[in-house]
């Protein structure tokens, strides 16, 4: 009895489904061919004796109407007009017409099991009974020609039962190589999902309640992305939380410096502007980790808004510029007019964070330039800086957070931060990407590539 | 005469460390550590300004403010959380006169708090001394410095201190352009910042209550790189 519970068991492994299904396949495909031949056959069959009766009939009607002469005629008539040749016998089975009477005509008057000749011998020649019009019997022994009008397609019936053969296991081939595939498919468009950073996409259970292999995978893959999110959202909100508490301590000892300054000397004010530009360096860096949690989440709906690219760089441009204090350093080009819609908000923030990566890895006798170029449906803005530039196997990690390049890099300029990170994000939430490469004549290029239309 | 403020913010020691900074910049100083009894205070109390926490207990400082302009006019300095653009938004659409990201320089605050009250000083000069300029009339707006009103086809618009200031600004150079640090100095009564966005946020607020013309044209313009203009309908 255990057998019977484990049965339905194999049977649902994938081996054995593809197992049974190219048996089953090979089955189908030789048992419907089989089944064809026949009813072709036997449809064949049928329509002849229904011909041959006929035309017994008629000879009988002859025969009875018109005498022995007139039906040799008919019977020589039907041999070359309908290919069917066949003779007549009276009742007590004595030929009483000379056409196509052979020799052994007799063999044909006894029961099939008393005949002596082969089948071969009697190349087809079959007797039919008869009742004419005024219903007296008759035999009617009658070879059917292969001459005859049949259904040209007949002739192709080895082609067709090919043809049947591979319509067949065609369409089983396909639904069965659909049913491994298409969960296979669903897998991998969940996986490539998964890593571009939706940690919410679970398979459907239309894969998950499979119980074979795939089914499995399917399983251990939503166990796995439920697995991955949850900690990645805890260590999420860790850091949110952290940063958080962090931020009451640094605003209460800002003011409690604020008040050691007006008891001090002037000559302690120094060190006490070290403190202060000190916890403003943490608070700004508080900013950025919430700021780019915020972003990583993508929680909140986007307000795609339209607005003009050339302004917002502009604006953007100005404030650097008045930041950096040296003149003519940055370079913008762009067309006058920029018309896009997304989130301008968050195009701004990506621009402004490269852009002060730009500037502080630039030399004060450096330039950097910030080009804007139109293509079909992306607009491409290309931030160039004339600083060295950035070790090439470090180029990919340049947008994780916290990425320090090794440390040949000036410590004093300090490591990328979060700034990078925020700048990809912020790009990837309206559907653009970033890219960074070293440029030929030294200096680091970020390439923002941004749809015209963001949905 | 000392400038009454009353310090509405929930940390106990974030509120004692301040007002002692403000005490020490020679303002008198009321501490409240709640929303409600925030509200009671501010309600009850002569102040000159406001400083208003947005996350506290009981009351956030977004329900305070809204139930506290319904009929009060006292200068309200909002301190929002730091990256939260929304509080900033719905605090000016609220009616606070300007706000600060918290954790900030106390210093800077001082400075705003002042720059806040030189501004209704401002106000109050300009309305007694300008006989002219009383009611400025532009099409079917119509502002009265008198009052502090505004109506538009006869309808008073509920506008906020900061909104009304920007408008009478742009009315009275009406086709002109003018520049957000003139903006800033005549509306906020202190210089642009850095990153500084206070005059196109209220300037959103002061475009929504205000509507477009008839012809759906809109009445205050942006010009790129440079400021606002009131459009001359003809």
């Amino acid at each position: 009895m255990s057998s019977m519970i484990k049965w339905p068991l194999i049977f649902r492994s994938l081996y054995w489904k593809i197992f049974f299904f190219f048996w089953l396949t090979l089955i189908a495909a030789i048992f419907s061919v089989a089944t064809l031949s026949e009813i072709i056959v036997e449809k064949r069959d049928q329509d002849q004796y229904q011909r041959v009766v006929k035309l017994g009939i008629k000879a009988a009607d002859i025969y009875e109407s018109k005498g022995s002469a007139e039906l040799t005629g008919w019977l020589r008539y039907i041999d070359q007009e309908f290919a069917v040749k066949g003779f007549m016998l009276d009742s007590q089975r004595r030929p009483i017409s000379l056409a196509n009477l052979p020799k052994n005509w007799l063999e044909f008057t006894l029961p099939l099991t008393q005949r002596r000749l082969s089948e071969r011998n009697l190349r087809g020649f079959q007797p039919y009974r008869i009742s004419s019009s005024s219903n007296r019997i008759y035999t009617f022994v009658a070879h059917r020609d292969n001459r005859g009008p049949y259904p040209a397609w007949l002739k192709h019936l080895p082609m067709l039962q090919v043809i049947t053969a591979l319509i067949i296991v065609a369409l089983l081939t396909a639904f069965v190589t659909w049913r491994i595939t298409h969960p296979l498919r669903k897998l991998k468009q969940a996986t490539d999902s998964f890593a571009r950073g939706n940690l919410d996409i679970r398979l459907p259970d239309r894969v998950e309640c499979r119980k074979d292999e795939i089914g499995e995978v399917g399983l251990a893959f939503n166990h796995m992305a439920e697995r991955i999110s949850l900690l990645v959202s805890n260590q999420q909100r860790l850091f949110r939380d952290i940063s958080h508490e962090l931020r009451t301590p640094l605003a209460r000892q800002q003011i409690a410096l604020e008040l050691l300054a007006r008891k001090l000397p002037d000559t302690e004010h120094q060190s006490l502007h070290r403190i202060e530009r000190e916890i403003e360096r943490m608070n700004a860096l508080i900013d950025q980790v919430l700021t780019l949690l915020r972003l990583e989440q993508n929680d909140q709906s986007p307000s795609i808004e339209a607005y003009d690219l050339s302004d917002l760089l502009y604006k953007l441009t100005q404030d650097a510029q008045f930041e950096t204090q040296s003149k003519d350093q940055i370079h913008l080009q762009q067309p006058e007019k920029n018309p896009l819609t997304g989130q301008p908000e968050l195009v701004s923030r990506a621009v402004e964070n490269i852009l002060r990566n730009a500037i502080r890895y630039t030399p004060d006798d450096g330039r950097v330039f910030l080009q804007v170029d139109m293509h079909k449906d992306t607009v491409v803005i290309r931030i160039e800086d004339e600083g060295e530039g950035v070790p090439e196997d470090s180029l990919k990690h340049l947008f994780e957070p916290f990425y320090r390049v090794e440390a040949s890099r000036n410590q004093q300029s300090g490591g990328y931060g979060v700034g990078m990170a925020i700048a990809e994000q912020a790009i990837r939430a309206q559907g653009g990407r970033i890219e960074a490469t070293n440029r030929s004549s030294g200096g680091l290029r970020v390439d923002i590539t941004l749809p015209k239309t963001s949905t | 005469m000392t400038t009454r403020i009353l310090l509405i913010e929930d940390d106990q020691e974030l509120n004692e460390l301040l007002s002692e900074f403000l005490s020490l910049e020679n303002f008198e100083v009321d501490q409240a550590f709640d929303g409600e009894q925030g509200l009671n205070m501010a309600l009850n109390g002569q102040y000159d300004a406001l400083v208003l926490d947005i996350m506290m207990p009981k009351m956030n400082g977004l329900d305070l403010l809204k139930q506290f302009r319904a009929n009060n006019k006292t200068p309200v300095l909002m301190l929002t959380a730091r990256s939260d653009e929304v509080d900033r938004i719905v605090g000016f659409e609220m009616g606070a006169d300007d706000y600060l990201p918290k954790p900030c320089n106390p210093r800077e605050i001082v400075a705003r708090i002042r720059a806040i009250l030189r501004r209704v000083e401002m106000d109050k000069a300009g309305m007694q001394a300008s006989g002219s300029r009383q009611v400025i009339v532009r099409e079917d707006v119509e502002l009265n410095h008198n009052t502090r009103t505004v109506s538009k086809q006869g309808e008073d618009l509920d506008l906020t201190s900061t909104e009304f200031n920007l408008l009478a600004s742009l009315l009275e150079k009406a086709g002109q352009v003018l520049s957000k640090e003139e903006l800033t100095e005549t509306a906020l009564g202190r210089k642009l910042a850095l990153y500084d966005r206070s005059v196109d946020m209220h300037m959103s607020n002061l475009r929504r209550k205000l509507g477009p013309f008839s012809s759906n044209e809109p009445r205050i313009k942006t010009i790129r790189g440079v400021g606002y203009q009131y459009v001359i309908n003809d």
